[in-house]
Protein backbone atom coordinates (compact mmCIF):
# COMPACT_ATOMS: atom_id res chain seq x y z
CA UNK A 1 0.00 0.00 0.00
CA UNK A 2 1.24 3.41 -1.13
CA UNK A 3 1.43 6.01 2.03
CA UNK A 4 -0.48 9.07 1.81
CA UNK A 5 1.88 10.90 3.20
CA UNK A 6 5.51 10.12 2.28
CA UNK A 7 8.83 12.32 3.96
CA UNK A 8 12.00 11.52 2.39
CA UNK A 9 15.05 13.13 4.03
CA UNK A 10 12.92 16.28 4.52
CA UNK A 11 15.37 19.36 5.65
CA UNK A 12 13.85 22.57 6.67
CA UNK A 13 15.94 25.65 7.32
CA UNK A 14 14.84 28.96 8.53
CA UNK A 15 17.36 31.58 7.05
CA UNK A 16 20.47 29.38 8.35
CA UNK A 17 18.55 28.05 11.27
CA UNK A 18 18.03 24.22 10.60
CA UNK A 19 14.82 23.52 12.18
CA UNK A 20 14.19 19.72 10.64
CA UNK A 21 17.08 17.80 9.63
CA UNK A 22 17.01 14.61 7.29
CA UNK A 23 12.95 13.61 8.43
CA UNK A 24 11.83 9.96 7.05
CA UNK A 25 8.25 9.34 7.80
CA UNK A 26 5.47 7.46 5.68
CA UNK A 27 2.17 7.65 7.07
CA UNK A 28 -0.71 5.33 5.76
CA UNK A 29 -4.28 6.10 5.15
CA UNK A 30 -6.48 5.84 8.23
CA UNK A 31 -3.87 6.13 10.77
CA UNK A 32 -3.52 8.30 13.79
CA UNK A 33 0.08 9.83 14.71
CA UNK A 34 0.70 11.84 17.16
CA UNK A 35 3.83 14.51 17.02
CA UNK A 36 5.70 14.93 20.17
CA UNK A 37 8.39 16.46 21.78
CA UNK A 38 10.00 19.56 23.09
CA UNK A 39 9.08 23.77 22.31
CA UNK A 40 10.78 24.59 19.41
CA UNK A 41 11.67 20.78 17.94
CA UNK A 42 10.02 21.33 14.72
CA UNK A 43 6.57 20.07 15.22
CA UNK A 44 4.86 23.00 13.95
CA UNK A 45 7.59 23.21 10.84
CA UNK A 46 6.91 20.10 9.86
CA UNK A 47 3.06 20.42 9.65
CA UNK A 48 3.37 23.22 7.98
CA UNK A 49 5.88 21.39 5.28
CA UNK A 50 3.49 19.01 5.04
CA UNK A 51 0.72 21.61 4.29
CA UNK A 52 3.32 23.34 1.72
CA UNK A 53 3.33 26.74 4.03
CA UNK A 54 7.25 25.82 4.15
CA UNK A 55 9.30 24.67 1.13
CA UNK A 56 12.05 22.20 1.99
CA UNK A 57 15.79 22.81 1.63
CA UNK A 58 16.63 19.45 1.02
CA UNK A 59 14.43 16.36 0.55
CA UNK A 60 10.73 15.78 -0.71
CA UNK A 61 7.05 15.27 0.59
CA UNK A 62 4.75 13.37 -1.42
CA UNK A 63 0.92 13.58 -0.89
CA UNK A 64 -1.48 11.44 -1.98
CA UNK A 65 0.94 9.69 -4.57
CA UNK A 66 2.09 13.27 -5.82
CA UNK A 67 3.26 16.41 -5.22
CA UNK A 68 2.24 19.11 -2.68
CA UNK A 69 0.20 21.54 -4.61
CA UNK A 70 -2.94 23.17 -4.62
CA UNK A 71 -4.69 20.01 -5.43
CA UNK A 72 -3.68 18.03 -2.40
CA UNK A 73 -4.12 20.96 -0.43
CA UNK A 74 -7.95 21.40 -1.33
CA UNK A 75 -7.69 17.32 0.21
CA UNK A 76 -6.44 18.38 3.73
CA UNK A 77 -7.33 20.50 6.43
CA UNK A 78 -5.67 22.11 9.42
CA UNK A 79 -6.39 23.66 12.71
CA UNK A 80 -3.32 25.73 13.07
CA UNK A 81 -2.17 26.88 16.62
CA UNK A 82 -3.92 29.22 18.92
CA UNK A 83 -3.24 32.97 18.82
CA UNK A 84 -2.78 32.62 14.89
CA UNK A 85 -5.94 33.64 14.19
CA UNK A 86 -7.21 36.76 14.41
CA UNK A 87 -10.71 36.96 16.96
CA UNK A 88 -11.47 40.61 16.43
CA UNK A 89 -12.32 39.57 12.68
CA UNK A 90 -15.80 40.69 12.40
CA UNK A 91 -16.87 36.93 11.23
CA UNK A 92 -19.77 34.93 12.60
CA UNK A 93 -19.19 31.35 13.52
CA UNK A 94 -21.02 30.08 10.84
CA UNK A 95 -19.84 32.37 8.00
CA UNK A 96 -16.38 31.67 9.13
CA UNK A 97 -17.10 27.53 8.72
CA UNK A 98 -18.16 28.45 5.25
CA UNK A 99 -14.69 29.93 4.18
CA UNK A 100 -13.67 26.10 4.75
CA UNK A 101 -15.54 25.55 1.82
CA UNK A 102 -14.77 28.37 0.07
CA UNK A 103 -11.52 26.85 -1.99
CA UNK A 104 -13.96 24.11 -3.07
CA UNK A 105 -16.56 26.51 -5.09
CA UNK A 106 -15.72 28.06 -8.58
CA UNK A 107 -15.26 31.45 -8.94
CA UNK A 108 -18.34 33.80 -8.96
CA UNK A 109 -20.48 30.93 -6.72
CA UNK A 110 -21.84 31.74 -4.00
CA UNK A 111 -22.55 29.29 -1.00
CA UNK A 112 -25.15 26.92 -2.26
CA UNK A 113 -27.58 25.22 -0.08
CA UNK A 114 -25.74 21.85 -0.32
CA UNK A 115 -22.80 24.09 1.36
CA UNK A 116 -25.56 25.40 3.73
CA UNK A 117 -26.20 21.79 4.73
CA UNK A 118 -22.68 20.54 4.65
CA UNK A 119 -21.90 23.54 7.74
CA UNK A 120 -24.82 22.92 9.72
CA UNK A 121 -23.96 18.71 9.91
CA UNK A 122 -20.19 19.65 10.44
CA UNK A 123 -21.53 21.89 13.27
CA UNK A 124 -23.81 19.43 14.90
CA UNK A 125 -20.79 17.29 14.61
CA UNK A 126 -18.29 19.01 16.96
CA UNK A 127 -21.61 20.08 19.12
CA UNK A 128 -21.17 23.91 17.96
CA UNK A 129 -24.36 24.14 16.39
CA UNK A 130 -25.77 26.71 18.90
CA UNK A 131 -22.69 28.61 18.61
CA UNK A 132 -23.79 29.77 14.70
CA UNK A 133 -24.51 33.12 15.42
CA UNK A 134 -21.79 33.96 17.41
CA UNK A 135 -18.78 36.65 16.80
CA UNK A 136 -15.91 34.70 16.77
CA UNK A 137 -14.24 37.30 19.15
CA UNK A 138 -16.96 35.70 21.62
CA UNK A 139 -16.27 31.96 21.71
CA UNK A 140 -14.60 30.23 24.98
CA UNK A 141 -11.12 28.63 24.32
CA UNK A 142 -12.79 25.45 23.56
CA UNK A 143 -15.76 26.38 21.71
CA UNK A 144 -13.30 27.89 19.22
CA UNK A 145 -11.04 24.88 18.40
CA UNK A 146 -14.33 22.74 18.15
CA UNK A 147 -15.24 25.65 15.57
CA UNK A 148 -11.86 25.81 13.70
CA UNK A 149 -11.86 21.57 13.49
CA UNK A 150 -15.41 22.36 12.19
CA UNK A 151 -13.70 24.68 9.56
CA UNK A 152 -10.77 22.15 8.82
CA UNK A 153 -13.83 19.26 8.14
CA UNK A 154 -16.18 21.46 6.28
CA UNK A 155 -13.91 20.24 3.25
CA UNK A 156 -14.94 16.77 3.36
CA UNK A 157 -10.87 16.25 3.80
CA UNK A 158 -8.68 12.69 3.71
CA UNK A 159 -6.22 14.15 5.93
CA UNK A 160 -6.50 16.20 9.42
CA UNK A 161 -3.96 17.99 10.38
CA UNK A 162 -4.00 19.61 14.15
CA UNK A 163 -1.20 21.45 16.08
CA UNK A 164 -1.77 21.71 19.32
CA UNK A 165 -5.65 21.66 19.66
CA UNK A 166 -5.61 21.16 23.68
CA UNK A 167 -3.09 23.85 24.39
CA UNK A 168 -4.15 26.28 26.62
CA UNK A 169 -7.79 24.60 27.73
CA UNK A 170 -8.76 23.58 31.40
CA UNK A 171 -8.88 19.34 31.46
CA UNK A 172 -12.18 19.03 31.15
CA UNK A 173 -12.49 20.85 27.48
CA UNK A 174 -8.92 19.27 26.82
CA UNK A 175 -10.70 15.74 26.85
CA UNK A 176 -14.03 16.87 25.05
CA UNK A 177 -11.35 17.95 22.23
CA UNK A 178 -9.61 14.52 22.36
CA UNK A 179 -12.65 12.71 22.19
CA UNK A 180 -14.22 14.24 19.23
CA UNK A 181 -11.00 13.90 17.18
CA UNK A 182 -10.95 10.66 17.92
CA UNK A 183 -14.62 9.94 17.38
CA UNK A 184 -13.74 12.17 13.91
CA UNK A 185 -10.74 9.33 13.10
CA UNK A 186 -13.18 6.67 14.11
CA UNK A 187 -16.09 7.50 12.16
CA UNK A 188 -14.54 9.25 9.01
CA UNK A 189 -11.50 7.37 8.55
CA UNK A 190 -9.76 10.31 8.44
CA UNK A 191 -5.75 9.90 8.78
CA UNK A 192 -5.00 12.46 11.11
CA UNK A 193 -1.74 14.48 12.47
CA UNK A 194 -1.78 15.42 16.00
CA UNK A 195 0.88 17.80 17.57
CA UNK A 196 0.39 18.06 21.09
CA UNK A 197 2.81 18.07 24.11
CA UNK A 198 0.44 16.11 26.55
CA UNK A 199 0.81 12.14 24.86
CA UNK A 200 -0.64 10.47 27.97
CA UNK A 201 -4.13 11.94 27.53
CA UNK A 202 -4.19 10.78 23.59
CA UNK A 203 -1.99 7.64 23.41
CA UNK A 204 -4.11 5.11 23.78
CA UNK A 205 -5.76 6.06 20.53
CA UNK A 206 -2.78 6.91 18.33
CA UNK A 207 -1.85 4.16 15.95
CA UNK A 208 1.94 5.53 15.81
CA UNK A 209 3.69 8.22 17.77
CA UNK A 210 6.86 10.48 16.39
CA UNK A 211 9.32 11.89 18.90
CA UNK A 212 10.86 15.24 17.13
CA UNK A 213 13.75 17.05 18.10
CA UNK A 214 14.95 18.42 14.64
CA UNK A 215 15.47 15.11 13.89
CA UNK A 216 13.32 11.81 14.31
CA UNK A 217 14.09 10.06 17.04
CA UNK A 218 11.44 7.60 17.24
CA UNK A 219 8.42 6.67 15.32
CA UNK A 220 6.47 3.22 16.10
CA UNK A 221 3.89 2.22 17.72
CA UNK A 222 3.47 3.54 21.28
CA UNK A 223 3.89 0.68 23.37
CA UNK A 224 7.63 0.72 21.25
CA UNK A 225 8.35 4.02 21.16
CA UNK A 226 7.30 5.18 24.29
CA UNK A 227 10.66 4.40 26.36
CA UNK A 228 12.41 5.75 29.32
CA UNK A 229 15.77 6.15 26.96
CA UNK A 230 14.03 7.81 24.13
CA UNK A 231 12.38 10.55 26.20
CA UNK A 232 15.71 11.27 28.09
CA UNK A 233 16.89 12.20 25.38
CA UNK A 234 14.48 14.15 23.44
CA UNK A 235 13.99 15.70 26.48
CA UNK A 236 17.70 15.97 27.90
CA UNK A 237 16.40 15.59 31.37
CA UNK A 238 13.74 14.70 33.79
CA UNK A 239 11.27 11.92 32.48
CA UNK A 240 10.01 8.96 33.94
CA UNK A 241 8.22 5.94 32.29
CA UNK A 242 5.41 4.37 34.25
CA UNK A 243 3.68 1.16 33.38
CA UNK A 244 -0.22 1.66 33.13
CA UNK A 245 -2.75 -0.90 33.06
CA UNK A 246 -2.71 -1.38 29.29
CA UNK A 247 -0.17 0.93 27.96
CA UNK A 248 2.90 3.49 29.30
CA UNK A 249 2.93 6.70 31.28
CA UNK A 250 5.23 9.57 30.69
CA UNK A 251 5.91 11.96 33.53
CA UNK A 252 7.92 14.71 32.29
CA UNK A 253 10.06 16.73 34.80
CA UNK A 254 8.59 15.52 38.38
CA UNK A 255 10.98 18.42 40.12
CA UNK A 256 9.54 16.44 43.44
CA UNK A 257 11.20 13.62 43.25
CA UNK A 258 14.85 15.13 41.84
CA UNK B 1 -30.97 72.15 -3.19
CA UNK B 2 -31.30 70.83 -6.49
CA UNK B 3 -30.52 74.23 -8.01
CA UNK B 4 -26.94 73.62 -7.08
CA UNK B 5 -26.73 70.44 -9.56
CA UNK B 6 -27.88 72.76 -12.33
CA UNK B 7 -23.95 73.50 -13.05
CA UNK B 8 -22.05 71.03 -15.65
CA UNK B 9 -19.08 71.07 -13.11
CA UNK B 10 -21.25 70.47 -9.97
CA UNK B 11 -23.01 67.17 -12.03
CA UNK B 12 -19.60 65.99 -12.35
CA UNK B 13 -18.55 66.78 -8.81
CA UNK B 14 -21.50 64.73 -7.52
CA UNK B 15 -20.88 61.63 -9.64
CA UNK B 16 -17.36 62.33 -8.37
CA UNK B 17 -18.26 61.98 -5.06
CA UNK B 18 -20.70 58.80 -5.12
CA UNK B 19 -17.82 56.91 -7.03
CA UNK B 20 -14.87 58.29 -4.99
CA UNK B 21 -17.08 57.33 -1.57
CA UNK B 22 -18.38 54.24 -2.90
CA UNK B 23 -14.70 52.90 -4.32
CA UNK B 24 -12.47 53.75 -1.22
CA UNK B 25 -14.94 52.71 1.32
CA UNK B 26 -15.20 49.19 -0.20
CA UNK B 27 -11.70 48.99 -0.62
CA UNK B 28 -10.97 50.25 3.07
CA UNK B 29 -13.09 47.31 4.23
CA UNK B 30 -9.47 45.09 3.41
CA UNK B 31 -7.64 47.81 4.34
CA UNK B 32 -8.90 48.19 7.68
CA UNK B 33 -9.39 44.62 8.67
CA UNK B 34 -5.86 43.96 7.12
CA UNK B 35 -4.13 46.71 8.11
CA UNK B 36 -2.94 48.30 5.30
CA UNK B 37 -2.92 51.84 6.62
CA UNK B 38 0.48 52.64 6.08
CA UNK B 39 1.00 51.17 2.84
CA UNK B 40 -2.13 52.76 1.42
CA UNK B 41 -0.27 56.20 2.47
CA UNK B 42 2.82 54.94 0.53
CA UNK B 43 1.09 54.46 -2.06
CA UNK B 44 -1.03 57.84 -2.37
CA UNK B 45 2.38 59.60 -1.92
CA UNK B 46 3.79 57.48 -4.71
CA UNK B 47 0.54 57.97 -6.93
CA UNK B 48 1.52 62.08 -6.56
CA UNK B 49 5.02 61.60 -8.19
CA UNK B 50 3.59 59.65 -10.98
CA UNK B 51 1.03 62.80 -11.50
CA UNK B 52 3.76 65.56 -11.29
CA UNK B 53 5.75 63.13 -13.52
CA UNK B 54 2.72 62.82 -16.06
CA UNK B 55 2.82 67.16 -16.08
CA UNK B 56 6.83 66.96 -16.57
CA UNK B 57 5.97 64.97 -19.74
CA UNK B 58 2.91 66.26 -21.08
CA UNK B 59 0.93 63.44 -20.78
CA UNK B 60 -2.34 62.52 -18.77
CA UNK B 61 -1.05 62.10 -14.90
CA UNK B 62 -3.52 59.31 -14.76
CA UNK B 63 -1.60 56.94 -16.72
CA UNK B 64 1.42 57.65 -14.80
CA UNK B 65 0.11 57.72 -11.10
CA UNK B 66 -1.48 54.18 -12.11
CA UNK B 67 2.07 53.10 -12.74
CA UNK B 68 4.27 54.70 -9.59
CA UNK B 69 1.32 53.19 -7.65
CA UNK B 70 1.80 49.87 -9.17
CA UNK B 71 5.89 49.97 -8.61
CA UNK B 72 5.10 51.34 -4.98
CA UNK B 73 3.03 48.28 -4.46
CA UNK B 74 5.81 46.29 -6.39
CA UNK B 75 8.80 47.31 -4.44
CA UNK B 76 6.58 46.55 -0.86
CA UNK B 77 6.32 43.64 -2.38
CA UNK B 78 9.42 41.93 -3.43
CA UNK B 79 11.15 43.18 -0.80
CA UNK B 80 8.91 41.65 2.17
CA UNK B 81 8.59 38.78 0.00
CA UNK B 82 9.32 35.33 1.76
CA UNK B 83 10.13 37.13 5.34
CA UNK B 84 12.79 39.22 3.81
CA UNK B 85 12.01 42.55 5.51
CA UNK B 86 9.60 43.85 7.75
CA UNK B 87 6.44 45.27 5.96
CA UNK B 88 6.84 48.79 7.28
CA UNK B 89 10.22 49.65 7.13
CA UNK B 90 9.92 48.76 3.48
CA UNK B 91 7.02 51.39 3.38
CA UNK B 92 9.32 53.60 5.16
CA UNK B 93 11.81 53.75 2.87
CA UNK B 94 9.63 53.33 -0.66
CA UNK B 95 6.86 55.71 0.64
CA UNK B 96 10.33 58.39 1.13
CA UNK B 97 11.71 57.41 -1.71
CA UNK B 98 8.76 58.23 -3.98
CA UNK B 99 7.81 61.37 -2.20
CA UNK B 100 11.81 62.64 -3.13
CA UNK B 101 10.64 61.79 -6.52
CA UNK B 102 7.58 63.56 -6.55
CA UNK B 103 9.64 67.18 -5.18
CA UNK B 104 12.35 66.83 -7.91
CA UNK B 105 9.87 66.45 -10.39
CA UNK B 106 8.08 69.49 -8.99
CA UNK B 107 11.62 70.88 -8.96
CA UNK B 108 12.53 69.99 -12.57
CA UNK B 109 9.20 72.07 -13.80
CA UNK B 110 10.56 75.58 -14.73
CA UNK B 111 7.00 76.74 -14.56
CA UNK B 112 4.61 76.77 -11.44
CA UNK B 113 1.80 74.30 -12.34
CA UNK B 114 -1.99 75.50 -10.30
CA UNK B 115 -3.23 72.13 -11.14
CA UNK B 116 -0.83 69.79 -8.92
CA UNK B 117 -2.26 71.76 -5.97
CA UNK B 118 -5.40 69.92 -6.94
CA UNK B 119 -4.24 66.74 -6.65
CA UNK B 120 -2.29 67.89 -3.51
CA UNK B 121 -5.18 68.94 -1.80
CA UNK B 122 -7.80 67.44 -4.24
CA UNK B 123 -10.68 69.88 -5.78
CA UNK B 124 -13.83 67.69 -6.27
CA UNK B 125 -15.26 70.48 -8.32
CA UNK B 126 -12.03 70.25 -11.39
CA UNK B 127 -13.03 66.93 -12.06
CA UNK B 128 -13.98 66.73 -16.07
CA UNK B 129 -16.39 64.52 -18.04
CA UNK B 130 -13.18 62.64 -19.60
CA UNK B 131 -11.78 62.47 -15.91
CA UNK B 132 -15.24 60.93 -14.81
CA UNK B 133 -15.11 58.33 -17.49
CA UNK B 134 -11.65 56.89 -16.92
CA UNK B 135 -12.66 57.20 -13.03
CA UNK B 136 -15.65 55.12 -13.77
CA UNK B 137 -13.60 52.25 -15.83
CA UNK B 138 -11.43 52.28 -12.88
CA UNK B 139 -13.71 52.17 -10.52
CA UNK B 140 -15.68 49.32 -12.51
CA UNK B 141 -12.88 47.04 -12.74
CA UNK B 142 -11.88 47.50 -8.52
CA UNK B 143 -15.47 46.96 -7.72
CA UNK B 144 -15.96 43.95 -10.46
CA UNK B 145 -12.65 42.37 -9.13
CA UNK B 146 -14.12 42.43 -5.46
CA UNK B 147 -17.51 40.85 -6.96
CA UNK B 148 -15.35 38.22 -8.36
CA UNK B 149 -13.08 37.00 -6.06
CA UNK B 150 -14.98 38.35 -3.28
CA UNK B 151 -14.53 34.71 -1.43
CA UNK B 152 -11.03 34.74 -1.88
CA UNK B 153 -10.30 37.98 -0.68
CA UNK B 154 -12.42 37.58 2.33
CA UNK B 155 -10.58 33.90 2.78
CA UNK B 156 -6.40 35.83 2.48
CA UNK B 157 -7.84 38.73 5.00
CA UNK B 158 -9.37 36.76 7.50
CA UNK B 159 -6.49 33.75 7.58
CA UNK B 160 -3.85 34.08 5.27
CA UNK B 161 -2.41 30.93 5.91
CA UNK B 162 -5.11 28.97 6.38
CA UNK B 163 -6.38 30.09 3.14
CA UNK B 164 -3.03 28.99 1.68
CA UNK B 165 -3.65 25.93 3.19
CA UNK B 166 -6.48 24.75 2.06
CA UNK B 167 -5.32 25.45 -1.71
CA UNK B 168 -6.28 29.30 -2.58
CA UNK B 169 -2.92 31.54 -4.09
CA UNK B 170 -2.53 33.46 -0.81
CA UNK B 171 0.35 35.55 -2.64
CA UNK B 172 -1.56 36.51 -5.50
CA UNK B 173 -4.67 37.70 -3.87
CA UNK B 174 -2.63 39.33 -1.03
CA UNK B 175 -0.94 41.44 -4.29
CA UNK B 176 -4.28 41.44 -5.92
CA UNK B 177 -5.94 43.84 -2.50
CA UNK B 178 -2.72 45.69 -2.82
CA UNK B 179 -3.24 46.85 -6.35
CA UNK B 180 -7.26 47.20 -5.88
CA UNK B 181 -6.21 49.68 -3.37
CA UNK B 182 -2.99 51.68 -5.88
CA UNK B 183 -6.29 51.96 -8.55
CA UNK B 184 -8.53 53.17 -5.53
CA UNK B 185 -6.04 56.20 -4.38
CA UNK B 186 -5.41 57.06 -8.82
CA UNK B 187 -9.16 56.85 -8.72
CA UNK B 188 -9.73 59.20 -5.59
CA UNK B 189 -6.66 61.39 -5.84
CA UNK B 190 -8.04 64.48 -8.15
CA UNK B 191 -11.07 64.42 -6.73
CA UNK B 192 -9.91 64.46 -2.58
CA UNK B 193 -5.87 65.07 -2.99
CA UNK B 194 -2.99 62.60 -2.14
CA UNK B 195 -2.99 63.90 1.62
CA UNK B 196 -6.95 63.28 2.59
CA UNK B 197 -7.22 60.02 0.19
CA UNK B 198 -6.48 57.53 2.86
CA UNK B 199 -9.10 59.16 5.06
CA UNK B 200 -11.78 58.15 2.75
CA UNK B 201 -10.60 55.20 2.49
CA UNK B 202 -10.24 54.04 6.13
CA UNK B 203 -12.36 56.30 8.02
CA UNK B 204 -15.76 55.00 6.30
CA UNK B 205 -14.63 50.91 7.05
CA UNK B 206 -13.59 52.18 10.42
CA UNK B 207 -17.06 53.32 11.27
CA UNK B 208 -18.15 50.43 10.20
CA UNK B 209 -16.14 48.34 12.18
CA UNK B 210 -17.29 50.26 15.32
CA UNK B 211 -21.06 49.11 14.62
CA UNK B 212 -20.55 45.58 13.36
CA UNK B 213 -18.96 42.25 14.04
CA UNK B 214 -20.56 40.99 10.87
CA UNK B 215 -18.65 41.59 7.98
CA UNK B 216 -21.30 41.76 5.09
CA UNK B 217 -22.68 44.13 7.02
CA UNK B 218 -19.24 46.13 7.08
CA UNK B 219 -19.65 46.17 3.14
CA UNK B 220 -22.89 47.83 3.30
CA UNK B 221 -22.23 50.38 6.25
CA UNK B 222 -18.94 51.61 5.27
CA UNK B 223 -20.00 52.27 1.13
CA UNK B 224 -23.08 53.85 3.27
CA UNK B 225 -21.07 56.52 5.47
CA UNK B 226 -18.57 57.06 2.51
CA UNK B 227 -21.15 58.21 -0.02
CA UNK B 228 -23.16 60.06 2.11
CA UNK B 229 -20.11 61.96 4.17
CA UNK B 230 -18.53 62.67 0.59
CA UNK B 231 -22.16 64.19 -1.00
CA UNK B 232 -22.68 65.67 2.29
CA UNK B 233 -19.37 67.93 2.20
CA UNK B 234 -19.64 68.09 -1.71
CA UNK B 235 -22.55 70.52 -0.89
CA UNK B 236 -21.41 72.16 2.33
CA UNK B 237 -18.37 73.16 0.58
CA UNK B 238 -20.28 74.85 -1.83
CA UNK B 239 -22.72 76.78 0.22
CA UNK B 240 -20.01 78.17 2.49
CA UNK B 241 -17.45 77.69 0.03
CA UNK B 242 -14.68 75.60 1.98
CA UNK B 243 -12.06 72.80 0.42
CA UNK B 244 -14.33 70.19 -0.65
CA UNK B 245 -12.11 67.12 0.76
CA UNK B 246 -11.41 69.02 3.68
CA UNK B 247 -14.51 68.80 4.82
CA UNK B 248 -15.57 65.60 3.43
CA UNK B 249 -12.80 64.16 5.80
CA UNK B 250 -13.92 66.35 8.68
CA UNK B 251 -17.65 64.90 8.34
CA UNK B 252 -16.31 61.64 8.20
CA UNK B 253 -14.50 61.64 11.09
CA UNK B 254 -17.19 63.52 12.93
CA UNK B 255 -19.40 59.92 11.88
CA UNK B 256 -16.28 58.16 13.76
CA UNK B 257 -16.79 59.61 16.69
CA UNK B 258 -20.80 59.22 16.43
CA UNK B 259 -19.70 55.72 15.74
CA UNK B 260 -17.78 54.79 18.62
CA UNK B 261 -20.46 55.77 21.38
CA UNK B 262 -22.11 52.89 19.59
CA UNK B 263 -18.95 50.32 19.22
CA UNK B 264 -20.16 46.76 19.60
CA UNK B 265 -17.67 44.11 22.04
CA UNK B 266 -15.30 42.32 20.77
Amino acid sequence: MEPVIQIKGLTVSYNSEVALQDINMEIYKGEFVGILGPNGSGKTTLLKAVLGLISPAQGEIRLFGGPVDAAARKRMGYVPQKGSIDLTFPVKVFDAVMMGRYPLMGLFRYPSRSDRILVEEVLKGVDAWHLRGKPIGELSGGEAQRVWIARALVSNPEILLLDEPTTGLDVMSQGQIIDLIHRIHEGKGLTVLYVTHEVNNVSCYLDKVAYLKKTLYAYGHPNDVIKVETLREVYAGEVEVIQGVDRPLVVVGDHCHV
Amino acid sequence: MSEIFQYDFMRHALMAAVLVGGVCSIIGVYVVLKGLSFIGDGVAHASFGGVVLGFLLGINPLITSVLFAFIMVGLVSIFTGKGKMKTDPAIGVFFSFMMALAILFIGLMRSYNAELYSYLFGSIISVTATDLLIMLALGIIVLGTVAVFFKELLYVTFDPEMALASGIRAGHFNFLILALLGLTIVISIKSVGMILVLALIVIPASCAHQLTRNIKTMFILSPLFGITASIGGLCLSYYFDLPSGATIVIILTFIFFLTALKRVKG
